[in-house]
Parts: structure tokens; sequence; C-alpha cells
């Protein structure tokens, strides 16, 4: 027997390996087959009774076609060789009919206050598959609303269709064993287990897996309407993961960062510290045109003039081989190589390393966080930013060597290099300032761009394209999201014209180009939707419209 | 050597389970032994009568059919053990009897316990396992209380336990104390609440036969089943055979409840009139009181007109002709001058009040036509709300993981089939036309219950 079973779903012919269940299998030819409680990162639950659908097997002995005699749940249906399933018949449009309608008896269907609405599944289930009035003439059961789970997570116990997702994924994924259904019947409800605090770093999760609003988040709350958003493809950059994300946001500002599907990342999830990780945003000090503070420069001298001035420094390095780079782990994969063609191919420098811009942060657990806060530092390691083999000095080295007096021109990549570093503050001040010349490019000022002759600003995480490369090797890519600030340049853009300006030549053109050279998976790209957890974007275009008919 | 010729006495000619006089102190060992009780598990397992895979198929051929409903082949069930199984054999004895109407398992575990300990110790020992568990719900206190001194005192006599009359066999039982859900009566159900777990049906297959208790292989019986193997394994298939039809064979506990003069357990062949057992065994109606309609086999049967009780014999196929279902043989027997709205209220109540909460169906559909039919009870409907309860009432069915929904839509649908023009009248009149009285704490206009968390601060806060 191969492991290979053949099926065909809705007269469409399907290989999939056995073990697979029919809605995945389905999914494969393109047909959606609704569902509630099934979730891909989730062990199955059949409790919704959505998925169900007309699921024939075959019988070789009588060389027929047997329905099943309970009607199935394809969620827990293992695709068999032969068997037929039929999603569009009309006994399986009766029976998401009827299911939707026993959901919503009980639904307070307060949509228009509800946080959910417009990436809610019930919403979209009952307009594709219900579009009915209510029959029910009864009072609705109540049940408790606002009850807070932990600091981040309310619960409104009206909403909840009891698809048991959230406590499967404290079950089941986070192990942290939180969340029960307790009661019966029409009387049950989610509650927080009595020892528990909900405090743990994944909380945030089963409001996302939340078909309805039931589950909500106090960082979300009555914050804006969903279909307001705009989502672009992020990673998160709070540690070496790379969660795979979405940036959800609105006029310049992010609203909030959901996990996106990534299975050899981060799967479907992803950590209260990385959705918070947007706030740190607006916390930094920009500049939004460079600085200078040497004599024979203007103390705003304009793209043109710092640029010159900084190729101007740097170009006599080749000969002198004073150069001293520090490389940031947060630059994107593209930037790394610029940066370091710059320096080694266009300079000759040897002494070039990358530091740390974020030391402290959570421990490293089994689910995603790890060790190292830091996005990138695989991925500028692998573009070169190591010390050279020749003569090369690794960081401690280059601090050595500037307290020294040995360095003249020292380039530093963002941040956090004065206060992160390990060792005394005031000590570290002291012996940077003994290097003639600082050239700065960060997209937050700091205690160096005091001592920089030349701050070049930058655009952080949210601005620009790129991609990182995460603890495992996987590259993550991620788009532009927020208008840049101010006057703020593209690393790998500003990095190009740079290697012009102390003489020499960019290593690739394009962005493109870059990612070849660098040999980036070809999955970098590719967006891993489409299992119903991201209905919103599917149905954006609905939403939207009637999103800007109330905007007006 | 002791002989292990077994003795089985038969009281009344068909009396197999109930085989002594009702009402003595028939429970302890030592009045069972007085009846052979244990010859017929020394007759096997000393004695070699059967070979284990000989019992199976003398179960099978003795037409056994599961007592605690659903009338499932046994000896059937018991062949759906996987050839190799993957770790030990359990054998769960389904003493978690909560359909309504039905008590039958709870006089063979209150009055004759050790029936069931040996039905086990032959169960297991067909199946191949060496340990039993017996779960017993939880209101069921005297049972449970009777079940744990048998189980004891069999230990004691070296009729369980390790190599029992030294033929190598073991075989262990656990009594185990279920909190009184109707849901645990389902195997899955069971067997949840048995490893510890909230107790909601498993999404099958895999079937417990395969992967049960534990993740073990496991077999999940009815108290009267595993009873009755002890006489099958005593007097062979055809000796079991010689009660009851070609389909329905053997005997069976009926429990007898409503305006009968005695109400009661009563053990007859399967294929026993109903007109007989109500007039021979309970004595009748209550003087007075005319047979209304008849509920055969526990409150989720469709329930039929007394005109039709009347021709129903207690078996499987008579039963079915008549469009109903023999279940487990709670025989709820109504009298004249009783609503069928309210007492099919009082049915759903019940079936409210146990469903798990898990599949959306049953969960949210319950409550609905309970809710409606209330309404129509008090005389708050419209004419529509019949077919709307109808309605609602087909699409629970087929649609759940266990049967429970279904357990609610049947009668719910046959009540309204049989008695339509009732429903009807309560419409039309706007209220009761028996009279009823409401309890206060039926809470009938309100339709909500006291809430745990209400909070009315947050009342108008999502």
């Amino acid at each position: 027997m191969s492991d290979q079973v053949t099926l065909t779903i809705d007269g469409k012919e399907v290989t999939v390996p056995k073990g697979t269940k029919v809605i995945d299998a389905a999914k494969e030819v393109g047909v959606e087959i609704p569902h509630f409680c099934y979730h891909p990162g989730l062990p199955v639950d059949g409790n919704c009774r959505m998925c169900i659908a007309d699921v024939r097997t075959w019988n070789a002995r009588a060389e027929k076609h047997f329905p099943a005699r309970r009607p199935a749940v394809t969620c827990w249906t293992d695709a068999e060789e032969n068997m037929q399933v039929f999603t569009d018949t009309p006994e399986v449009k009766k029976s998401r009919a009827t299911v939707m309608e026993f959901l919503l008896i009980n639904h307070p269907i307060d949509c228009p206050i509800c946080d959910k609405a417009g990436e809610c599944m019930l919403q979209d289930h009952y307009m594709g598959h219900d579009r009915k009035r209510s029959e029910l003439r009864e009072e609705k059961v109540h049940k408790p609303r606002l009850v807070e789970f932990g600091e981040r997570i309310v619960y409104n116990g009206e909403r909840c269709i009891l698809c048991s997702r959230c406590t499967r994924f404290t079950t089941h994924v986070s192990k942290t064993f939180d969340l029960g259904i307790v009661n019966r019947g029409d009387r049950a409800i989610v509650e927080l287990a009595q020892d528990s605090d909900f405090d743990h770093a994944y909380t945030d999760n089963v409001a996302d897996i939340c078909p309805v609003g039931a589950l909500t988040k106090q960082d979300f709350r009555f914050k804006k309407r969903v279909w307001f958003l705009k989502h672009t493809d992020g990673v998160c950059g709070g540690c070496s993961r790379n969660c795979n994300t979405v940036v959800d946001h609105d006029r310049a500002e992010v609203i909030r960062v959901m996990p996106r599907r990534r299975d050899e990342i981060n799967e479907h999830w992803m950590c209260n510290e990385g959705r918070d990780l947007y706030k740190t945003l607006g916390e930094a000090v920009r500049t939004s045109a460079p600085i200078a503070k040497v004599e024979g420069l203007a103390t705003a001298p304009g793209w043109d003039a710092a640029l010159a001035w900084a190729g101007e420094q740097l170009a006599p390095q080749k000969k002198n081989g004073k150069l001293a780079a520090i490389a940031s782990p947060w630059m994107t994969n593209e930037e790394a190589l610029v940066f370091t063609h710059l320096v080694t191919k266009v300079l000759k420098g040897q002494w070039l390393d990358v530091k740390d811009d974020v030391v402290d942060g959570y421990p490293a657990d089994d689910l995603l966080h790890t060790d190292d806060h830091n996005p990138n530092r695989n991925g500028v390691i692998a573009a070169g930013c190591v010390p050279g083999k020749k003569d090369g000095k690794d960081l401690p080295a280059i601090l050595e060597a500037c307290a020294a007096g040995e360095v003249e021109v020292l380039l530093v990549w963002g941040p956090g290099l004065v206060n992160h570093y390990d060792r005394d503050a005031a000590a570290m001040v002291e012996a940077l300032s003994s290097v003639p010349v600082i050239i700065q490019i960060t997209d937050a000022l700091d205690e160096l761009s005091e001592l920089a002759a030349l701050v070049l600003p930058a655009r952080n995480w949210a601005e620009r394209n790129g991609t990182w490369t995460n603890v495992d090797g996987h590259h993550s890519r991620f788009k532009k999201a927020l208008r840049p600030h101010g006057g703020s340049r593209d690393g790998f853009e500003l990095l190009s014209e740079l290697c012009v300006a102390a003489g020499g030549k960019p290593p690739v053109k394009t962005f493109k180009d870059a990612r070849k050279k660098l040999k980036q998976d070809p999955d970098s790209d590719v967006r891993d939707v489409g299992d119903g957890e991201f209905s919103f974007f599917k149905n954006q275009s609905l939403y939207r419209h009637h999103g800007g008919a109330t905007e007006v | 050597m002791a002989s292990t010729e077994s003795t089985y006495p038969v009281l009344d000619g068909h009396k197999v389970l109930l085989n002594y006089e009702r009402g003595t102190t028939s429970w302890p060992l030592a009045s069972y032994l007085e009846r052979g009780g244990y010859t017929t598990a020394k007759s096997v397992l000393v004695g070699k009568k059967y070979a284990p895979k000989e019992l199976i198929e003398t179960v099978k051929a003795s037409g056994l059919r599961g007592r605690g409903g659903a009338g499932f082949p046994t000896g059937l069930k018991w062949s759906f053990l996987p050839r190799e199984p993957q770790g030990p054999i359990q054998l769960v004895v389904n003493a978690d009897e909560s359909e309504p109407g039905t008590f039958k398992d709870r006089v063979i575990m209150e009055e004759n316990p050790h029936v069931l300990i040996e039905g086990c110790v032959l169960s297991c020992y067909a199946i191949g396992s060496d340990s039993c568990y017996i779960y017993i719900r939880g209101e069921y206190v005297p049972a449970i209380k009777r079940m744990t001194a048998a189980v004891e005192e069999a230990y004691a006599a070296g009729h369980l336990g390790s190599d029992i009359y030294g033929s190598g066999f073991t075989c262990n039982i656990t009594v185990h104390s279920g909190a009184g859900a109707y849901i645990c009566g389902e195997e899955t159900g069971l067997i949840e609440s048995l490893e510890g777990k909230k107790g909601q049906p498993r999404i099958k297959p895999p079937f417990p036969a395969v992967y049960g208790v534990f993740g073990y292989p496991t077999i999940v019986n009815n108290v009267e089943s595993i009873a009755a193997v002890t006489y099958i394994a005593h007097a062979g298939a055809d000796g079991y055979r010689a009660w009851g039809t070609e389909k329905s064979a053997g005997t069976k506990l009926f429990s007898v409840s409503g305006p009968v003069k005695r109400p009661g357990v009563y053990e007859v062949p399967m294929g026993y009139p109903f007109k007989d057992l109500l007039n021979n065994e309970c004595g009748g109606m209550l003087d007075g009181v005319g047979l209304k309609a008849l509920i055969v086999g526990g409150s989720s049967v469709p329930v039929v007109t007394g005109e039709t009780a009347l021709k129903i014999n207690m078996d499987y196929e008579s039963c079915a002709e008549h469009k109903t279902l023999l279940g487990s043989g709670g025989v709820i027997v109504i009298g004249e001058g009783t609503c069928m709205v309210r007492a099919l209220m009082t049915l759903l109540r019940f079936y409210h009040h146990e469903s798990c909460g898990q599949c959306t169906p049953c969960r949210e559909g319950t409550g609905w036509i309970e809710r409606i039919v209330q309404r129509i009870e008090v005389g708050d409907a419209k004419p529509g709300d019949i077919d709307e309860l109808y309605r609602i009432a087909d699409n629970m069915e087929l649609r759940t993981i266990c049967t429970l929904a279904d357990a609610a839509a049947w009668p719910t649908k046959s009540f309204i089939d049989v008695f339509r023009e009732e429903f009807e009248a309560h419409i039309e009149k706007g209220c009761c036309p028996y009279d009823n009285q409401f309890p206060d704490h039926l809470n009938l206009r309100g339709g909500g219950k006291p809430q745990r968390h209400a909070d009315p601060e947050h009342a108008f806060i999502a």
C-alpha cells in the first residue's frame, strides 16, 4: 500500500498523504469547508459540527460507495482511497445553516461593539451559509461578561461558542493548563484555573485563535475597527526566532501585531513581548536629517554633503587601515551585505564585528523565545560581518583599539553600543571620545550620537523592506508598513551610495539581486495563509467597502 | 477436587437474574452461593468448560443484545477487539444508569451483586482481560455500597483476585463512583470520566475496542448484559435462547413506573406482551386511571399511544414495528389526565440539564426546545411554534458526536406526531387544558437561571 490516497472532493480528484484529514485535503483543491473549532495548529476536537459534509467511503467488497451512518465531520475524518466527498449538496448546506442557527440563538449579536467584528468567523459564516432571520422568541441564555483572564485577556461568555480552541491551546501548545470549560450544556463557560494568573508569555494567542469576540486583548479593545487596518507582512524583531507577523497599521501608526502562519518558524503563534514591540517604536528619539558635529560641515548638512563628507573620511582608510566597523544584529541581510562590501571590499577593512543592540530580555523557553534578543545575528554574520582573517579585530579588540587611539574612523550601525556593551558606560564614552571620526547610521539617537561626528538617520523595522535570518537559519521577509520618519533613508540605498562616495561600487543593484547573492530560500516570500485564521484578508474588500462608507 | 459442574436455579421458569425471593436478604455471598453462585465461573475457569474464544462464540450464539439501550449484540461487540491489542484489554461495566424511567441495573447491583461479579469474571475470561471497572452513577449510593461490599466479599472468598481457584486466571474489579451525569452513561463519556476528565463523549472512530480507557482496548457493557453472561455460560446458547424470540433472545428486566398498581422491576422473557406485563406483573392500572400513552424503553424512545401499547410485545422487532424502541427497558406508563406537553417539558428539562455542552446542536438546541415547550405549556405560544419545535428537533438529530441530541429529539418529534392535537389545544386555549400548577422553581417565564458571575455593574458593557 502506498502512503498516498486519492479521493474526490466535489468531483475534483486530489492525492494526499495517508492520515490527512478531509478538511485539509479539500483545501488542496481549493474547496474551503467552513469550520470553527478546527485549527491546523491544535488537536482536533470536532465539537462545532460546522464542517459536516457528505462523506462516502468506498466498500471494495460491495463495489459501492456508502454514506456515513452519522454525518461525518471532515476535520476528524481521515481521507481514504476512493472516498467521495460532497460539500455542496442541499443536505450539507442545510446542515451548515442549522449549525449557524444554533450558534447564533444565544449569541448576543453585539457586533457593533465587538472588537472582532470584521474578522469574525461567525460573521463570515453567517454571510456565507445562513443569512436568515433569528427564529428565537425566547430569552437568550445569559452568561458572565467582562471576565478578566490575567492582565491581557478579557472573556465574554455570551459571545463564546465554546469551540475549545483556547483551552486546547493552553493544554497542548503552551502546556500551562490555564483555561478549561466548566458547567454543562448551554451554561458552559470558559474559566481560568483557580491557581492560574494567566500571565505567561503566550496568553494573547488565545485571542487570536478565538473565532469570535469572546476573548479579546486588552491592548486592542475598543482601539480600532479592524476594517480600517492595513495589513503588512512583518517579522518580529523581539528575538532571534523571527516570528512571522502581520503588522496592522492605520494612519502611520502600528495598531497591533499579529502572528502569521509560518510552519517552520512560529507555526501560528507569537509571544506577548513581540506583540508589544511596536509600542517601543514611538519611544525612540529620532532625527529626520543627518546631524554633523565637525568643522567644515553645517550642523544640518543635508544628505548630499553628509554622504560626500563621509566618503572623504572613509576613502583614505583603504590605505591607512585604521577603519573599524561595528554592525548591528538588527540590520537586514541586504544591508549587511552592502555594509560588509563597503568595509571589507571597498575599504579593505579588517576590523569588523557585530554588537548586541538589546541585551536584556525574557528567558528562552521551549515554545518560541530564544536567548538572543536581536533578530538577525545569524544573517549579519552569514553576510560576512566578522573580523577579518588577517589582523582582524573583534568587538572588544576594536574598543581597546579605540581607547588606544588606533582607530581613525569608526562606522557604527544602530544604537546601543555605549549602554548595552558589557563594560562601564563612562569608560566606553572615554574610549570612544578618542576616536577622531565616528559615523553612526541609526534609527534612534543615543549616547553615541553625542560623540559621533556624523549621524545618518536610517529607518526602523516598520519602515523598511528586508529579510532576517532566524536562529535556525530560516529567512523571513518583511515589508514596509509605515511611512518613513522624516528624511531618513533606507539602509540598503544609503550604504550603496556610501560605497560610491568612498570610491567604490555597490555589490548589487537591487534587492532582488541581493537576495540572489545571499542564496535565500524561496519560502521567505511565501505567505502561508488559507487556514481560515486570516479570513479577513479574503473578505477585506467586502468589509473595506462597509468601512469606507462609515468613515465618511 | 471439587466438582466443576455448575448449578443455576431459574425461578418461576424464566427468572434468571432475579432468581430469588424478592425482599429477602439476597445480596450476601452466602445467599448467592446457595443459588449455585460461582459454580459457573468454577466450571469455566477450572473445569475448562469453554476456551475464551468458545465463550465469545457462545455469547454470540445466545443472541444476547446489549441491555443498555442500543441493543447491539454483545458477542459481536467483543469480537471487535483487535487481534493484536495494544496494551492490556479492559472491561468496563456501565452502571451509570441514568435514563429517566430506567432503574433495572440498580436492582441487580443492590439485590444480586454477585451475579454481576461472576459475569465480570466470565466476561474478562472471554475477552482476555484481567481488570474490570464497574462505573456506578454517583446517586446510586446503596448500589455503590452493596457492590463495593460484594467485591470485597468475593476477593476474600477467592472468587476474585489473582489465580482464581488455582486456574491461573486473574481478575480484578474496581468499583468506581461517577458524579451523577447522564452523559457518562455514553460509553466514551464514561471512559473520559473514568480517566478523571470531564465527562464528554469522544469523537469516534477510534472506538473503545481499539482505543478506550487509558488508551487501552476496552469493552464497555451494560450491567444486565454482563450479568446475563453468567447464565449463558451455565446453560449455553440454546439454554438462553429457550426464552424470547428469534432476534431477541433471553430474558429482560423491565422497570415499570407510572400509575400502575405495582410499579417495579420485573424479569420477563423477551417478547412478553406489554398487556400481560401491565396486567399480571404490575397488577393493572390504578383504579379509575386509563392508559393514555407508553414510553417503552426509557425517556429517549418515541412515545406510543395506549392503544398501540397494548399491541406491543416486549422485544426489539415488535417495538420497531410500532415505531418505537425497546431501549433500556424503562417502561414509563402514562395515565389519562396527564398533560403530554408537560410530560415532554419535564423530559426536555432533563436533556437540557444533562447535555454535556460539547457539540453545538445539542448544547444550544436542548435548551431552545425546552423553552419552546415551556412556552406552549404555559399558553404563551403561537400556532407556528409546533412546527418550529419539530424543525429544531429534526435539525438536532444526527449532527452530534453522541446520541444525546437524538435522545432529546426523538421524544420531541414523537410527542408531536402522536399527540399533536394536545399541543394545539394548549395554543388555542392559551393555557394548559389540564390545569397544571407550576412550582416556582421552574421559573417558567424567565427561562434563565441565577448566574454564577453575573455582575450588575457591568451588565451593559460588552
